[in-house]
């Protein structure tokens, strides 16, 4: 046990009557001891708890069943037996049709329900956090330096692609940056890591000699693995959505200022984009695109509508993705 | 008016049984298992299905249970400034193969050209594209394209790659530069439109004394240029204004498919033919021929003649114009009271009428001429300022050139573009020849007949990676830059002559500096190049010309027509043209606009020829892909042919197009290589010129049968009326009547019908809140060219299925063009109609889906969602268009399972796969598709408004077919936006002629066609007939 010299005596009752005052209040805080609101307040709040409690209930029930079944299958027999019915062999347990096919029944859910969330989940790797060639810190870069994004990730404002940055890019500030003199940085194990090496990393692939101050080699790309997929059917625009949309970066990945090693944030499911879409307002009144939905601004106006979501513009059909 | 009745073939008109059978049974696909009496006996019996079905169960469970593959993402190392990934660059070029100029705007994405569309820039062309043109990009990514220079091992019966020893350029220069020093050097290329290259040609024979360059096309145009130079003084073909025609008349000219520049006429001819409804005016258009074209298609009035009559034709013609000729004797009255009908239209239309001839002979164009002259046309309808380069091939100088090689007198021949060995008439001894020259040079892509012969293999860059010019006419110039890097180690023609000339300079370099000097600086061509092209300001004024020919001595030496026999007609397939870019599936799949036909080439002949050979057309005939095949035996060659029935052709003519009958797959591509039979042998130098017909022709049947891909049987309408149609002359008075029935359905169902009753909640109408997409075709400017067809392949990823494919039914356009008949089955006309899907508002398709794969969206698109297709193919059966395709089988390799894949043109090949579209999907099998109205690119243009915060602009947003309509057939846009086109179409200029098709189903197609309108004179029941009186009498 960890001594605590620091702590006086003194403390130390100060903590113990503490401890036996708080013990004494009733559960569910100062609201009032007892009555609806405190139950339905910890109901609320402990919804996991209940279901297990449901569940050991239903189990307890189930055998409860079987067993009653049991004696009165027993029972009849019995009876039967007194008053001189001749009786078929008792059929064992794991023969007995009924179990049988209740046990198929509920085999059959279990398993498809687990099959199904499998199949759903198919293909799908949030966070998935894979090791890059370079260490790469989103964290220094954008957070600690406060780099915009759109600086390397040009073109996610023009294209469907945001576009993993050339190493052009990277050397306008790496000419310069030559090692690195932050806070230390950890893998996600926990590793260290040498952030100066990473940066030579960049140099062998571009074929900078730092010391010469010029390329010296002709230069290799590197080969970054990629974390956000899509499946082939699916359209996805980034300037659609940080361009039109004004959507900002972190809401589909997450706080990626803070990121060492980027992870997947959503699962970039077609429920997760389509949850989205509902509830997403568009720039309405801002982007003079939308002046055609004469209907839609003037429900607007009236009243009828308090603001327009991406679903309300048709954002939820399928050939706004899937052509 | 009584409905007129509309046949896609004789078996529908005829209503045969068979044909009852296959429209009955279109949806019906028999499961691909044998049927066996014995029920596990079978080859396939359930077992087997039992097993394969635990397999796939078992194997799909694994296959998901695997990780997830690692994908890369590599940038570039240095990013080039203009490229954005995703996002397409457009670069100006032009094509310029074999001389037909073409100028255009290629679309690029991640530096790969993906889609090739017209400059609107150009006053020649205005932006419009044919098939070719439109397919040439797939040309590019060939398999079969040569992939280094070498030499020749001339090693009989080794593979190709047994064949050629690959060198170093610098080892080759070495080596040929010895060779031909000293020699007199023949260059054989086809029609050069480069001034550059043209003028580099002229320094590179320079220095080799004795030297010529001879010009081949494979379809000639000589007679032409030599009757221009006997007519005019000059050896040239001048512009031509059909625009500016209220009459044209052709003589077997096939100008909207295959003649010249049908990229230009289209347009040109396009525009008289739109129908103002206000004052309606159109040309007239009288068409003589012997076998049934594009263009006489399209004709008001066609006449039909032997192909030995095309002089007398035309004699007959300026004889009738009140020329210094004597009027010939002509025996088929029909054909007789054309001509007279003909030269009565020019005469009433003085200076307002053109006449073109598609004959090679030189005396039948000096007729031409004289017709011209006398009609006024030179300096109005034909423009003698601006002369063009489109064809400079002089049959006598090959003719010579070939005797030449055979006497051994031509120290080293050099082929660029041109392929004598296959399209030579008399191929034998052009090959003789170039086995007696020392050193012979190639320059073809691929390792086609002539190649095979040569000693260096020098393959030249395709248009697309090269650097050049173009002046198609005098005053206009159109440049070709290059939009992707040379895939393989190839080199232009250009650079090889510069460097056997002794000229360090690089062919761009060369074209740089020849054109900075012109234009005076760096900046005016940069400025050139991002056009494209170069054209005066405003359009110069057209010249006339003196005509001096003499008449009388031309029409002395046209023949006596014959009076009996068989006769041939060689004549270009549209999509196919000559066959230089025949290996291009896309162009094979694309269905000949006449005979609906695909892969192959055949012999086309009359209903009634078709009986003499004892071939009865039988209750079957159109319905069985299996066509009787004919031995065909003129001028001492024969070809077997199957025989295909086209009604129109002249009754004692057959027609047989050249393109087909190449060498082996592996040498000239697997889409092209040995399929057809070559027609060219039948061509014959006159002395002057290539003739393109033969009389005295034989045929037999032969017993055997060949299977040709057809389409016409499919997608029947079942007799349902889709195709509206009046002459002027009854339209002008009678706007409403073309429409009557439509008028029916108002009267029946209320003004507004089309609001009510609807397939959605509550019976209100579907609501369009922002944009409602709709499209207008104009049945009367509907060529049926088929570059529409071609530029939706492109842009959609549409697969190419191949022959038996295409047999089954099975394949994929998206649009298709129908070719309908009406009227007598000898004289038929014909009416095309681009069939797509109609993007109905009460879609039969949608209700149908039991997995609400296709449904609707708020802008009126009928939304196809292929990951969620499960192939039930309900809403195939269920639409009243027939417009919906289903994959059949893995045509691009989707799936990622290796030998699901069905690949008949190596379309899957990682190279061809270049071309396609990254933003659309390719389409797995067993889902179906159909046309989406290029929702992608609709999607882009709302995409680039919402960022500029502005309204969309009507006409930003393009359908690919829109766009590559040459004669603005289809207007697309916006239909709740009351300033747009199509509403205006609609609503204010078109409402007479306006209708959807199946109107009365009421499942309210996004889709209305304009009505077309014949100038001919009116049917006589029609005539004088009281139709109101006539509905009355109905009811």
């Amino acid at each position: 046990m960890t001594a605590f010299p620091a702590l006086t005596d003194a403390d130390i009752d100060n903590i113990l009557a503490y401890v036996a005052q708080e013990e004494s209040k009733p559960v569910g805080g100062d609201k009032g001891a007892g009555g609806p609101g405190t139950a339905a307040a910890g109901g609320e709040k402990d919804s996991g708890n209940n279901s297990l409690l449901f569940g050991i209930i239903t189990l307890i029930l189930a055998i409860v069943a079987v067993i009653l079944m049991q004696i009165n299958s027993n029972l009849n027999k019995l009876a039967s037996e007194k008053e001189g019915h001749a009786t078929a062999e008792p059929v064992p347990f794991y023969k007995n049709k009924v179990y049988i096919a209740l046990c198929i029944v509920l085999l059959f859910i279990v398993g498809g329900y687990y099959t199904i969330q499998g199949a759903i989940g198919l293909g799908r790797q949030d966070g998935y956090m894979p090791e890059q060639p370079i260490f790469y810190s989103h964290k220094v870069h954008a957070g600690i330096n406060q780099i915009n994004c759109l600086y390397c990730h040009s073109s996610a404002e023009k294209s469907k692609h945001a576009m993993i940055p050339s190493e052009n890019v990277c050397m306008n500030c790496h000419k310069a940056i030559t090692e690195y003199t932050g806070a230390d940085l950890y893998t996600a194990e926990g590793k260290k890591v040498n952030g100066t090496a990473e940066i030579q990393k960049l140099f062998d692939h571009v074929g900078w000699d730092k010391d010469a101050g010029r390329y010296t080699k002709p230069g290799q790309p590197i080969e970054w693995k990629k974390i956000h997929s899509l499946p082939d059917h699916v359209y996805f625009n980034h300037s659609q959505h940080v361009n039109a949309g004004k959507v900002q970066c972190q809401t589909c990945h997450g706080n990626i200022q803070e990121m060492d090693e980027v992870k997947q944030f959503a699962d970039l499911s077609m429920g997760w984009c389509v949850n989205c879409h509902r509830t997403t307002k568009v720039q309405f009144a801002e982007n003079n695109y939308y002046s055609i939905f004469e209907k839609l601004h003037n429900d607007v106006k009236a009243g009828k509508v308090d603001s327009v979501t991406v679903e309300m513009l048709g954002g939820t059909e399928c050939q706004k993705c899937h052509y | 008016m009584e409905q007129k009745k509309y046949w896609k073939g004789l078996e529908e008109l005829h209503n045969t049984t068979s044909h009852q059978e296959t429209v009955k049974n279109e949806f019906r696909e028999d499961l691909p298992f044998e049927e066996s009496d014995s029920f596990l006996g079978g080859t396939t019996p359930r077992r087997d299905f039992l097993k394969y079905l635990g397999f796939t169960t078992a194997a799909a469970t694994i296959a998901a249970s695997c990780d997830i593959p690692v994908k890369k993402a590599i940038p570039y190392v240095n990013k080039p400034e203009d490229i954005t990934p995703g996002v397409p660059n457009y670069y100006a070029s032009a094509y310029t193969v074999d001389g037909e100029y073409v100028p255009l705007v290629v679309k690029t994405r991640e530096g790969r050209p993906i889609k090739i569309e017209g400059n609107d820039m150009s006053a020649i062309t205005k932006g419009s594209t044919t098939a070719r043109v439109q397919a040439s990009v797939l040309s590019l990514y060939d398999v079969a394209r040569l992939r280094f220079p070498g030499i020749n091992q001339m090693n009989g019966d080794a593979d190709l790659a047994a064949r050629i020893k690959e060198m170093q350029y610098s080892e080759l220069d070495k080596q040929i530069a010895a060779a031909i020093s000293g020699k007199s050097v023949a260059l054989l290329t086809s029609s050069i439109v480069s001034p550059s290259t043209k003028k580099l040609i002229g320094e590179f024979l320079a220095k080799y004394p004795g030297s010529r360059h001879v010009t081949y096309d494979a379809v000639s145009y000589s007679g032409m240029l030599l009757a221009n130079e006997a007519s005019y003084g000059k050896r040239a073909i001048p512009s031509y204004h059909f625009e500016n025609a209220k009459v044209v008349v052709s003589l077997g000219a096939d100008f909207l498919g295959t003649w010249l520049n049908p990229a230009e006429f289209s347009v040109q001819y396009g525009e008289g033919r739109k129908i103002n409804q206000k004052s309606p005016e159109m040309s007239k258009h009288f068409h003589f021929e012997s076998m049934m074209s594009l263009t006489g298609a399209n004709a008001d009035e066609r006449f039909t003649h032997r192909p030995s009559e095309a002089g007398v034709v035309a004699q007959a013609l300026l004889a009738a114009l009140g020329g210094a000729v004597s009027a010939p004797a002509i025996a088929n009255t029909r054909l007789k009271e054309g001509i007279a009908k003909a030269a009565k239209a020019i005469q009433a239309n003085p200076g307002k009428s053109i006449v073109v001839s598609g004959s090679n002979d030189v005396n039948v164009q000096i007729l031409v001429n004289a017709i011209n002259n006398l009609a006024g046309s030179n300096g109005t309808t034909i423009d003698w300022a601006s002369p063009v380069n489109y064809k400079q091939g002089i049959d006598s100088d090959m003719h010579q050139l070939v005797a030449d090689l055979n006497a051994g007198s031509i120290g080293a021949l050099i082929v660029y573009g041109v392929n004598p060995a296959y399209d030579y008439f008399d191929a034998a001894k052009f090959k003789d020849g170039v086995k007696k020259t020392a050193v012979t040079i190639s320059f073809n892509d691929r390792y086609d007949e002539t190649t095979e012969l040569c000693k260096y293999i020098m393959p030249d860059h395709h248009y697309l990676e090269s650097w050049g010019d173009a002046e198609p006419k005098s005053g206009y110039y159109g440049f070709v830059q290059p939009t992707i890097a040379p895939l393989f180690k190839t080199r232009a023609f250009q650079d090889s002559l510069l460097t056997w000339t002794g000229n360090t300079t690089a062919w761009v370099d060369y074209l740089k500096n020849e054109w900075i000097t012109r234009l005076g600086s760096q900046a005016a061509w940069d400025k050139t190049l991002q056009d494209g092209l170069i054209e005066p300001a405003t359009a110069p004024a057209l010249g006339g010309a003196s005509f001096v020919a003499d008449v009388a001595a031309a029409a002395a030496k046209i023949g006596a027509p014959k009076t009996s026999g068989l006769e041939l007609v060689m004549y270009e397939k549209v999509a196919i043209g000559n066959g230089k870019e025949a290996n291009n599936p896309w162009l094979q799949e694309m269905p000949d606009p006449i005979t609906r036909s695909t892969w192959d080439n055949y012999a086309c002949v009359s209903n009634k020829l078709a009986k003499t050979f004892n071939m009865e057309l039988g209750d079957d005939y159109e319905i069985n892909a299996e066509k009787k095949v004919l031995k065909i035996t003129a001028k001492g060659k024969t070809v077997e042919l199957p025989l295909l029935i086209v009604p129109g052709i002249q009754e004692d003519t057959i027609a047989i197009a050249v393109g087909y009958g190449r060498g082996k797959k592996a040498f000239i591509g697997k889409a092209a290589g040995e399929i057809g039979a070559n027609a060219y042998p039948f061509v014959s130098f006159n002395g002057q010129t290539f003739d393109y017909f033969v009389s005295d022709a034989k045929a037999e049947a032969t017993g055997t049968k060949y299977a040709v891909g057809l389409t016409q049987t499919h997608n029947s309408y079942e007799g349902r009326p889709i195709i509206k149609e009046t002459t002027l002359e009854e339209f002008i008075k009678n706007p409403k009547e073309v429409n009557h029935d439509r008028q029916h359905l108002f009267e029946t169902y209320g003004e507004d019908f089309r609001n009510e009753g609807t397939l959605y909640t509550g019976g209100t109408k579907f609501e369009y809140p922002g944009i409602k997409w709709g499209m207008s075709i104009d049945l009367n400017s509907c060529f049926g060219c088929g570059a529409c067809v071609v530029a939706c392949t492109a842009e959609n990823n549409v697969s190419v299925v191949g022959k038996e494919q295409v047999i089954l039914a099975h394949e994929m356009h998206w649009l298709r063009i129908d070719r309908y008949f009406a009227g007598d089955e000898n004289n038929p006309e014909v009416v095309f109609q681009p069939m797509l899907c109609q993007h109905c508002d009460n879609a039969p398709c949608e209700n149908v889906c039991p997995v609400a794969a296709t449904n609707h969206s708020s802008e009126g698109i009928n939304q196809m969602a292929y990951n969620r297709c499960i192939g039930t193919r309900y809403c195939a059966n269920n639409c009243p268009y027939k417009v919906r395709r289903f994959n059949w089988r893995d045509w691009n390799g989707a799936d990622s399972f290796e030998g699901n894949l069905h690949d008949t043109a190596d379309m899957n090949d990682a190279l061809t796969r270049m071309v396609l579209n990254p933003d659309v999907v390719v389409r797995s099998r067993g889902t179906m598709e159909k046309c989406s109205f290029c929702v992608q690119r609709l999607q882009d243009a709302k995409l680039a408004a919402k960022k500029a915060g502005r309204p969309m602009k009507d006409g930003e947003a393009k359908t690919a077919c829109q766009q590559a309509c040459s004669s603005g057939a289809i207007v697309f846009g916006n239909v709740n936006d009351k300033e747009s086109r199509i509403y205006k179409v609609r609503n204010e200029e078109q409402t007479d002629r306006m209708y959807y098709v199946l109107e009365e189903t009421h499942v309210l197609p996004s889709i209305n066609y304009l009505a077309k309108i014949r100038n001919k004179d009116a049917a006589p029941v029609a005539a004088g007939h009281d139709a109101k009186a006539e509905e009355k009498a109905h009811h």
